[in-house]
């Protein structure tokens, strides 16, 4: 090697090794710096490899010298939080509340709208339409060769009665498309996937099983391909086996164990029969589209919406309004939103959860400024002895980092135990919606980042503050003689006081919507159906015939009706809160056309008598409007006197109109009514029945009520059609009703057998858990509040440690100082109470204005001072204990201390 | 690390880095200490500085001894028994 670059390789590592921490080079650097000054005929003679070994040594020990330091600073910060648990415990326990709620965010958009569906390939360049389609549309859409490369569609949720060792049994799955599983880009497992050889029906309709289900229903038969399988009692043969882990397209709304080519017909599906392949209106197909490169959501958003205006104006039936008919979303992702959704999806709760993750955080930077303060004297001395600041910073930093990390640790324990509890909440809905949010590595790895992130926070501010004292007065005794500014409206003061008002406002509004809900629910639910049973059929997917459905449904009623114990007993497609369709009805008053949508419910006779529906004018059904050529129409009161108003609406003739947004929607997805395509037909009104809740959360809306006629049993909808029974108290309904059904017919599969109480309790469930959550933040925010006035008044004390040492000195006792420290405290509570309270009034008017359940469950509780009193008795304790702790220090000061700094 | 490559016949190189690092850990942990002892003043050297073992350092090299000696017993052992069975 040249002597110059020699020169130059040693001089770098002269430099280099100026970068050791300070204690190491202290005790070898000039050894070190000799070392390599005698080593240059050495370093001269090296070849590329040998130096880079010499740099690559130096660099490895550089950092296990810092590790090494980090290491003592970790041993000794964490022995200093060891000997303050409740500082600790309080700091973490704060912090990990925020950062679970950073975690279980994440981890639900991980979940659903940042999933991909599992088993497709390149899940980013699948689209899907917002909206359902019709196979006509599709038709058209498929076409479109320069936005896709491939598309499909199916339908979804379908239920298939599965025949096989002698018993059915109910499986969900998917009609689809010849290129349904092209489109997707999913391959066999075993076998083959439908494919355009399917397009055109011969023999035995093909059929294609998932994974799951030929593992846990057909025992993993090596055999299984070509194996004849009887489905809605049709005989069909199974082409092939799904991958693992594939559950359909949207595995999350409606997970798919089957799928059938929709060239099977409506031999096989009811679903397809009425020739559905051919109606415009009939809108059931959810699209899937692969995207071509280049092709812009807007662009292809654009193109469908213009095919399907010209399509329906084409059919006779052109859409009303100018809005758009169909959006785009993301195909390929659990939940499908579209592009310009996911700002609201992400970024806003993001953003609230950064300002959470704050004010956690500032609460425990006051603590730790509070600290800092008592520990000015030991820093002083660790800079007086020659320490770096830098080193100090960093010692300090350490800290904050061993807090983040705990509160990390317990956070995500916490968010792990959430996200468990949440999958396995069942949704009351006749489809198996699955919600999975499984925490997985990439929630950890958020975790992380938002632990380390935060920790950096809350270490910085208190590590540089608490190392820039000036050195002299530090070290004197009195180091905490601070001049008094004005400090009341210190930004300190004003955070606290914002908290206080903010978990009051929270506690008062679940305290207000929590036992208004529930008295609204004791007493105006519309229905009382004790001691009913509900069991569920579906015999045309048990293969039998329209006659033979017919022929069984009034057969079984009757053996049911003549049980001892039974009071009554109908058949009915609905019951209440199971979401239901909307339809569109027409009406004439005074000579005017009138328009308007209800919730439509096919009922059987008995069915208000069963439910405990009041009727409130006319009559309910009778055993003749099962004909249905009597037309008769229940209306609920909500919509007699949003029409009629006090006119009586006995007599009254409604027509209802079959329109295309007959399907209801349930998070992001719809469930569609494939029966509603009948011409518009005429009916009238016999009776007028008093207001049901929909959903336990919204006020009932305008409803009918149809009763079933024959066609209704000979095309079930895809929740099955119900038995509800209503029996003495003492019968076990289930059992009996399930030996009338099996003495008809053994084979026949019944489900979604529950007591209507069952049912009630699956649907509060769910507003349980919002509720909960509700009130969770309400004790997040109260915790939260309650940390931070701790941390105000624990930096009051020890910054004034010096003047109640002198208070002491001139006589004050120490409950006078305690006093003194409490009434600051105290002003904070009220402060914010008062702010708390006006705020919870305000956000009750706007709230109860805006939104209709709100309005109703606090008209229930507005009265009750009993819960302001609570919610405000609460907030005072918890605030004069976080005062009291931190307080009580300043009995403890020494008045020899003061007299000795004078 | 001269010394050292001359005492291992050049099979151990001790990079400065490293023996000062090791030094250091040395130290903190007891082992060494520095020696008030210095060679004769004709082989000394003004800028160089000694270590000796302290007592704990000479019981923690007796049992490293022993506990590497016992692991090339044991691999030793170990491959006679499966030279044997082959």
């Amino acid at each position: 090697m040249e002597t110059r670059s020699a020169g130059f390789a040693i001089r770098l590592y002269q430099l280099l090794v100026r970068f050791f921490p300070y204690r190491f080079r202290c005790a070898f650097e000039s050894e070190m710096l000799q070392t390599t000054e005698d080593a240059a005929a050495w370093i001269e003679r090296q070849s590329r490899v040998g130096l880079m070994l010499l740099f690559g040594d130096l660099a490895l020990q550089l950092a296990a010298a810092y590790l090494r330091e980090c290491i003592w600073d970790l041993r000794y910060e964490f022995r200093l939080l060891i000997r303050k648990p409740v500082f600790t415990f309080v700091a973490v326990t704060s912090m990990s509340l925020a950062i679970c709620a950073g975690s279980s965010f994440f981890s639900e958009l991980n979940g659903t709208i940042l999933r991909n569906v599992p088993g497709v390939a390149k899940a980013d360049e699948l689209v899907t339409l917002q909206q359902p389609i019709s196979y006509p549309a599709y038709r058209l859409f498929r076409e479109h060769k320069d936005l896709f490369s491939s598309t499909g569609a199916y339908v979804a949720p379908v239920p298939f009665g599965i025949s096989f060792n002698g018993h059915t049994e109910r499986v969900w799955g998917h009609l689809v498309t010849s290129d349904y599983f092209s489109t997707l880009g999913v391959a066999a497992e075993a076998g083959r996937v439908l494919d355009r050889r399917d397009e055109v029906r011969q023999g035995t309709p093909p059929i294609v099983v998932s994974d799951r289900f030929w593992k846990s229903n057909l025992g993993s038969d090596p055999d299984v391909i070509g194996r004849a399988i009887h489905i809605n009692g049709k005989l069909c043969t199974i082409v092939g086996v799904a991958p693992a882990g594939f559950q359909g397209a949207s595995p999350m709304m409606f997970v798919a164990d089957l799928w059938l080519p929709v060239s099977a017909g409506g031999s096989v599906a009811p679903e397809l029969a009425d020739n559905a392949l051919e109606r415009p209106q009939l809108t059931m197909f959810h699209f899937l589209g692969r995207r071509r490169k280049g092709a812009a959501s807007l662009q292809i958003e654009t193109a469908l919406d213009t095919m399907q205006r010209q399509m329906l104006r084409d059919s006779g039936h052109p859409a009303t309004g100018d809005g758009h008919l169909l959006w785009v979303a993301s195909g390929g992702k659990l939940i499908p939103i579209r592009g310009r959704e996911l700002g609201l999806f992400a970024f806003l709760p993001m953003v609230v959860i950064a300002l959470l993750l704050l004010i956690a955080s500032s609460n425990v930077v006051n603590m730790l400024l509070a600290r800092a303060l008592d520990r000015r004297r030991e820093v002083a001395v660790q800079l007086a002895m020659g320490a770096g600041r830098a080193r100090l910073i960093r010692q300090l930093i350490m800290q904050g980092t061993l807090i983040a990390f705990g509160a990390g640790a317990l956070g995500f324990a916490l968010t792990c135990w959430l996200m468990h509890l949440l999958s396995r909440l069942r949704l009351p809905h006749a489809m198996p919606v699955r919600f999975n949010v499984e925490v997985v590595w990439r929630v950890l790895a958020f975790t992380i980042g938002l632990t380390a992130l935060t920790g950096l926070t809350v270490g910085v501010v208190p590590a540089i503050q608490a190392t820039s004292p000036e050195l002299v007065p530090a070290l004197k005794e009195g180091a905490n003689l601070q001049l008094r500014r004005r400090r009341a409206f210190s930004v300190r003061n004003l955070l606290v006081v914002s908290q206080m008002a903010g978990s009051l406002t929270l506690l008062l509004l679940t305290g207000y919507i929590v036992f208004g809900m529930k008295s609204m629910m004791a007493g105006a639910s519309g229905f009382d159906a004790g001691y009913t049973q509900l069991i569920s059929v579906d015999p045309i997917r048990d293969g039998y015939s329209a006659s033979q459905a017919e022929e069984f449904y009034p057969k079984l009623l009757d053996h049911v009706k003549a049980l001892p114990g039974v009071v009554a007993a109908t058949w009915t497609e609905a019951i209440p809160m199971q979401p239901s369709g909307k339809m569109t009805f027409t009406t004439d008053i005074d000579g005017s056309k009138v328009v308007d949508q209800a919730t439509k419910y096919i009922v059987g006779t008995d069915y208000f008598q069963i439910m405990g529906i009041r009727i409130l004018r006319g009559r309910g059904f009778v055993k003749d409007d099962e004909k249905g050529s009597a037309r008769s129409i229940v209306v609920s009161e909500a919509l007699a006197q949003m029409i009629w108003r006090n006119q009586d609406p006995a007599g009254q003739r409604l027509s209802l109109v079959n329109k295309n947004d007959v399907s209801f929607g349930l998070m992001g997805g719809s469930a569609f009514d494939y029966r509603t395509s009948s011409p518009d037909r005429s009916y009238v009104v016999v009776g007028v029945a008093a207001d049901v809740l929909e959903t336990p959360i919204a006020q009932p809306g305008p409803a009918v009520y149809l009763e079933m006629t024959a066609d209704d049993y000979a095309k079930p909808p895809f929740q099955g059609i119900t038995l509800a029974t209503r029996t003495t108290p003492d019968l076990d309904a289930a059992s009996v009703i399930r030996a009338q059904i099996a003495a008809i017919d053994r084979n026949l599969t019944t489900f979604n057998a529950e007591t209507m109480d069952d049912w009630i309790e699956q649907v509060m469930f769910v507003v349980k858990i919002g509720l909960w959550s509700y009130g969770l933040m309400a004790a997040f925010g109260l915790v939260l509040a309650t940390v931070g006035l701790a941390g105000v008044t624990a930096y009051s004390v020890s910054s004034r440690v010096h003047e109640i040492g002198i208070r002491l000195a001139l006589g004050a006792r120490s409950q006078d100082i305690l006093k003194m420290i409490m009434a600051e405290g105290m002003t904070l509570i009220v402060i914010g109470s008062c702010i708390g309270s006006t705020l919870a009034v305000l956000a009750m008017r706007v709230m109860a204005a805006s939104m209709d359940p709100v309005a109703q469950s606090i008209q229930h509780s507005q009265s009750d001072l009993r819960i302001a009193a609570c919610a405000l008795g609460v907030l005072l304790m918890v605030g004069l204990l976080a005062c009291y702790l931190p307080a009580r220090r300043s009995g403890r000061v020494d008045p020899v201390v003061a007299l000795r700094q004078e | 690390m001269q010394e050292v490559l001359d005492r291992t016949n050049g099979k151990i190189r001790l990079w400065p880095a490293t023996l000062y690092g090791t030094l250091e850990r040395l130290l903190d942990e007891g082992l060494i200490a520095e020696a008030n002892r210095r060679p004769p003043a004709g082989e000394d050297d003004a800028r160089r500085r000694y270590y000796r073992l302290t007592a704990l350092g000479r019981r923690v090299l007796a049992a490293e001894s022993i506990r590497l000696e016992d692991l090339v017993r044991v691999i030793r052992a170990k491959r006679r028994a499966a030279g044997s069975e082959a």
